[in-house]
């Protein structure tokens, strides 16, 4: 009897593990489709759904979050595709969130893929239908890539020919990877050029430093970045200088043509002293030659002679009767003249 | 009179088996509809048929798992798409092998021991003996094997399934690092009510033919103790034969309710 018990207990040991499996099988396939918990349905129109099916999944981000509930055909050209998603995920899908039908990989099953909409539109609700987005067909893909396939096709006979070219030291490249002294200088401007990065590292850092004190200190430069006033009274004597250049031009104007008739002065003046350096007319003759300087001289000299006996003469004369009372009355004038203006 | 085409190529026999077989299912219904109720050995029946068979099944669910995946894997990596090892032998193990398989397997075992042993019964006259005391033999005999390999084939399914896939796991660890949570995900993504109902409720269909084959080769076996090895016989053969039969059926109407 003890022995029969016990193989019932084993019994239902077995019959409870074999259900339970079942059961979780059953709630992991339901949780999968969505049977538990709260769902969200929406939809979607299509013009091709490309062979998608109820149960096929619903993704979010990549995630799973749904599964296809039903497909209609509304007319020629539309299907409706309705699909029911988990209720966790309404408030991040928004009413502007676009829907497309993808597949999981190249030979996985067909889905439908929802694309975050912006996050200024409000959320999804019940019977909301989404706005799709038809995926490139296969045949269309199959085409790019044709045309992609010529171009790369292209691409290298040209890669080809330049390679060739390359290999027999023909052009800028191939100089640049057989010419050892080009290395050699690319290596140096390198290095050059690490130096002056070197050097524009200090100078940016004096630089900063230099901007730092300006913004520390009260002095012009931090005026003209910072005061505004400054830069106010700077315009305004800009202004008065442009003033006062208006005004000073009819009198450079006017120094200009001074300085203009100076100058042909100058030229005039240079001309005659030319002239008299060479010796022409009376002045350039007195200059010059000599005999004419000394029958000057020897004129001059007659003519103080002759001054001096004429002042004799004159004395002498003083002294006749005749004009001595005429001269008596001019030193008597004289005199008056003198006394009288005191 | 000579013997026609018809009577010696057995067809005749074959139809007439066919007859016996509906009328003992017919039997099997009636009886089984009315008291008194066999419980007790109804469970001792569900004991030897379940319990007993466990062995056998989970061995031979594990050895599946791991066979299958092993096999399968070089072909899937040849694509590339080894990471649709997981979904690939769930739904093959769920829809179709597990359930064919493991009702094979308690096809050989149970159906031949059934056979066997109410053919021994009905060729040394107990179940003759039982009519004569007033026990109805049907109801205690067939009826509760019947009924016992109706519940437990489908119970040692789910369980002989449920240990292939975890063979399935072991490989798909060892050869691709694959974790258990990660492989039964991917098996779970991929099933559907479309695979689970169809394929447990045909294993009903399965236990029931196991049982009633079973029974029914043993019930009315004859000529002596070969008899009882020809019931026992005749049993599996054509209890795995009927069972092919109904998994096609099966298939048959799950494409026209789950659209698979």
């Amino acid at each position: 009897m003890a022995h029969k018990t016990e193989d019932t207990v084993k019994l239902g040991i077995f019959i409870t593990t074999a259900v339970a499996l079942f059961i979780v099988a059953v709630y992991f396939i339901g949780s999968e489709e969505n049977m538990f918990g709260a769902n969200l349905r929406v939809s979607s129109i299509f013009s091709n759904v490309n062979g998608l099916q109820p149960g096929n999944n619903v993704r979010y981000s990549g995630i799973n979050v749904g599964t296809v509930e039903r497909i209609v055909l509304l007319n020629d050209t539309t299907v409706q595709v309705h699909m029911k998603l988990d209720k966790n995920v309404q408030p991040f899908i928004k009413k502007d969130a676009v829907a497309s039908i993808g597949s999981d990989g190249l030979v996985g099953s067909m889905l439908v893929n929802i694309s975050p909409g912006k996050g200024t539109a409000g959320m999804v609700e019940e019977g909301d239908v989404m706005v799709s987005y038809s995926r490139v067909e296969t045949e269309e893909l199959l085409n790019t890539l044709g045309k992609t396939n010529e171009n790369i096709a292209l691409i290298s006979n040209d890669l080809l020919r330049i390679t060739n070219q390359m290999a027999k030291g023909k052009g800028a490249i191939a100089l640049l990877l057989r010419d050892t002294s080009l290395a050699a200088s690319l290596r140096q401007a390198v290095f050059n050029l690490e130096a002056t990065a070197g050097h524009l590292a200090v100078t940016g850092a004096e630089l900063q430093k230099l901007m730092a004190e300006v913004n520390g200190s009260s002095g012009l430069l931090h005026q003209l970045l910072h005061d505004t006033t400054v830069v106010a009274n700077l315009n305004s004597s800009i202004a008065r200088v442009d003033t006062l250049a208006a005004r000073a031009e009819p009198f450079i104007r006017e120094l200009q043509s001074s300085a203009e008739s100076l100058s042909a002065s100058g030229a005039t003046l240079e001309r005659l002293l030319e002239e008299l350096d060479r010796g022409r007319g009376p002045a350039g003759l007195l200059l010059k030659d000599s005999a004419a300087a000394e029958d000057i001289r020897q004129i001059l000299e007659n003519v103080e002679q002759s001054t001096a006996r004429f002042n004799e003469n004159m004395e002498a004369m003083r002294h006749n009767f005749l004009f001595r009372k005429y001269f008596k009355k001019k030193e008597k004038e004289k005199e008056e003249g003198g006394g009288g203006a005191p | 009179m000579p013997a026609t085409y018809y009577q010696r190529s057995g067809l005749r026999r074959y139809f007439q088996e066919t007859g016996e077989v509906w009328l003992f299912a017919r039997r099997f219904f009636k009886e089984a509809l009315h008291r008194p109720f066999e419980g007790k050995e109804l469970l001792r029946q569900c004991f030897i048929v379940g319990n007993q068979s466990l062995f056998l099944v989970g061995m031979t669910g594990l050895i599946m798992g791991l066979v299958l995946t092993l096999q399968t894997r070089p072909t899937m990596e040849d694509f590339g798409a080894e990471a649709y090892m997981p979904a690939m032998v769930g739904v093959s193990i769920i829809r179709e092998i597990g359930p064919v398989v493991i009702a094979l397997i308690c096809a050989g075992k149970i159906g031949s021991s059934i056979g066997a042993e109410l053919g021994s019964m009905k060729v040394t006259e107990q179940i003759a003996a039982m009519e004569v005391s007033g026990t109805n033999p049907f109801k205690y005999l067939v009826v509760t094997r019947i009924l016992a390999t109706t519940l437990m084939v489908p119970l040692l399914v789910i369980f002989g399934d449920a240990i292939a896939l975890f063979g399935s796991f072991l490989v798909e660890h060892m050869k691709g690092d694959v974790s258990f949570r990660l492989f039964f995900n991917k098996v779970f993504r991929q099933l559907g009510f479309g695979d689970l109902i169809p394929a447990t409720a045909k294993t009903f269909f399965f236990g029931f033919a196991i049982g009633l084959i079973g029974c029914f080769k043993g019930y009315t076996s004859k000529k002596g103790t070969a008899g009882v090895g020809r019931a026992a016989n005749t049993a599996v053969v054509v209890a795995s034969m009927l069972l092919f039969v109904l998994d096609f059926i099966a298939v048959l109407v799950a494409d026209i309710f789950f659209d698979l």
